[in-house]
């Protein structure tokens, strides 16, 4: 997995030098850039999309004025993960009472998007509600960590800042997220063929 | 026991899923982050306003007005703040609502019928489908002497009604070109956030604020209760206020014109 931090790093710290200096603009185009990412991990975790957008626009707001703690040697992008996702569980802990949209996986793409990859093709229907039902029943840090790493594509460091823990640590809790998600898998699936399609 | 699946085939399985995961379309944040931004900037600034020639009684409405524009002049999000005529600030605290009232009746200007309003306002009356006509239309002058319309419907089944008031939409127009001409006031902890009525961009306010109009006679204050969209149509601004949630409202906004 690649860090994708390195897109265009002086053109990102620029601007979050000019926010920093109080230009609003600037930091609209941060926020336009890392709105979706935001609002992605805002949803994996309140699963409600007005929370989502809720949680993000207000940890935008938040983190407008904490700038002056961001520090310029450091990546942006789980800095600001970090407060959305901060955000996000405070809106989800006032909202329990609503029940979230369950996670769905995308049926087969049509043809003219683009190509799927090999795993994504070969990963059946079957599996894929498994997993999710299975990440379902996951605790909060357990389901977060599992989304930095493999749905947002984040790297280990910068799954580390995101979640304010050592980044010695991220392995071995991705580790037990695993054991867990495992766990509660069907214990009939046949596991040594999991992303061959079976018959149904 | 079943054979467990190893760590790299999990790994691998979760980075399928991941690729296929279906998340609703993200919204667009930056107009309405910025818009707060400023705002919270305008609002605890208020810079003073020199060089205006001002009516004198008007002179504190004004100062208001002139100092949340001379923040915003020259930035691009400055018209994202203001929707055409009406303004909107965001507060710490809301200021206590004094003496205002739930917009009804006679608090929303003179009770005309819908022909004279059409013809006493200078630009286009348009209006909802669906909702039939209008159960009340009522003139208010504005600051700068143009008319305001506010047109009500009776709350039905489809449209329940605002809180404190019989009715199911209240829909305000207010012309383009003059300047502000109504403030909204919220607190920085309600929702604001941007929205398209049709490709016009909108604001979309949930949740109680105070909503002033500029009149000759000064502030009218206004506590708002429902949920409120506001959008320019042609030239005209348009506060469409409703007990209903946003996907519904914009519908109906989207039917105007």
């Amino acid at each position: 997995m690649t860090d994708r931090v390195e897109g265009r790093p002086l053109e990102e710290a620029g601007l979050i030098e000019l926010a920093k200096d109080g230009d609003v603009q600037a930091y609209g185009e941060l926020v336009t850039r890392y709105r979706e990412l935001a609002f992605r991990t805002a949803f994996l975790i309140t699963r409600s999309a007005a929370d989502a957008e809720d949680a993000a626009q207000d940890a935008f707001v938040k983190a407008y004025y904490a700038l002056e703690r961001f520090r310029a040697r450091d990546s942006f992008r789980p800095w600001i993960l970090r407060i959305v996702s901060n955000e996000a569980k405070n809106r989800l802990r006032s909202a329990r009472r609503r029940e979230g949209l369950a996670l769905r996986a995308a049926e087969d793409r049509r043809s003219g998007d683009a190509a799927p990859s090999p795993e994504a093709a070969a990963l059946d229907r079957e599996t894929k509600e498994a997993l999710l039902d299975a990440l379902s029943g996951l605790k909060e840090n357990d389901r977060l960590i599992i989304a930095y790493r493999y749905f947002l594509e984040l790297s280990e460091a910068e799954t580390a800042r995101a979640l304010g823990i050592r980044p010695g640590t991220v392995k071995s809790r991705l580790s037990r997220a695993l054991d867990r998600l495992r766990d509660r898998l069907p214990a009939e699936r046949d596991a040594r063929e999991p992303l061959e399609a079976t018959d149904g | 026991m079943a054979d467990r699946m190893p760590h790299a085939e999990l790994e691998r399985a979760l980075m399928a899923l991941g690729s296929t995961l279906e998340y609703p379309p993200a919204p667009p944040m930056a107009p309405a982050v910025t818009a707060r931004l400023l705002a919270e900037r305008a609002a605890a600034r208020r810079p003073a306003f020199p060089g205006l020639a001002l009516w004198p009684r008007r002179r504190v409405l004004l100062l208001a007005v002139a100092g949340v524009l001379l923040l915003m002049a020259g930035t691009a999000v400055a018209a994202r703040l203001a929707i055409g005529a009406i303004e909107i600030r965001v507060v710490p605290t809301p200021s206590a609502p004094t003496p205002s009232t739930v917009e009804s009746g006679a608090a929303l200007g003179e009770r005309v019928a819908l022909e004279d309003a059409r013809a006493r306002v200078g630009f286009p009356v348009v209006l909802p489908l669906g909702l039939g006509p209008p159960t009340e239309v009522h003139l208010a002058e504005s600051l700068f002497g143009s008319r305001v319309v506010v047109l009500v419907w009776d709350a039905d089944a489809s449209h329940p009604p605002i809180g404190g008031t019989p009715w199911g939409a209240i829909l305000m127009e207010l012309p383009g070109g003059e300047g502000p001409l109504a403030f909204k006031e919220i607190a920085a902890d309600t929702s604001l956030q941007a929205v398209q009525v049709g490709n016009a961009d909108a604001f979309w306010i949930s949740g109680p604020h105070q909503l002033s109009l500029l009149t000759p006679d000064g502030e009218q204050r206004f506590t708002v209760t429902g949920n409120v969209l506001l959008w320019e149509h042609d030239g005209t601004t348009l506060r469409l206020e409703t007990a209903l949630p946003k996907a519904e409202a914009v519908v109906l906004a989207e039917t105007i014109g």
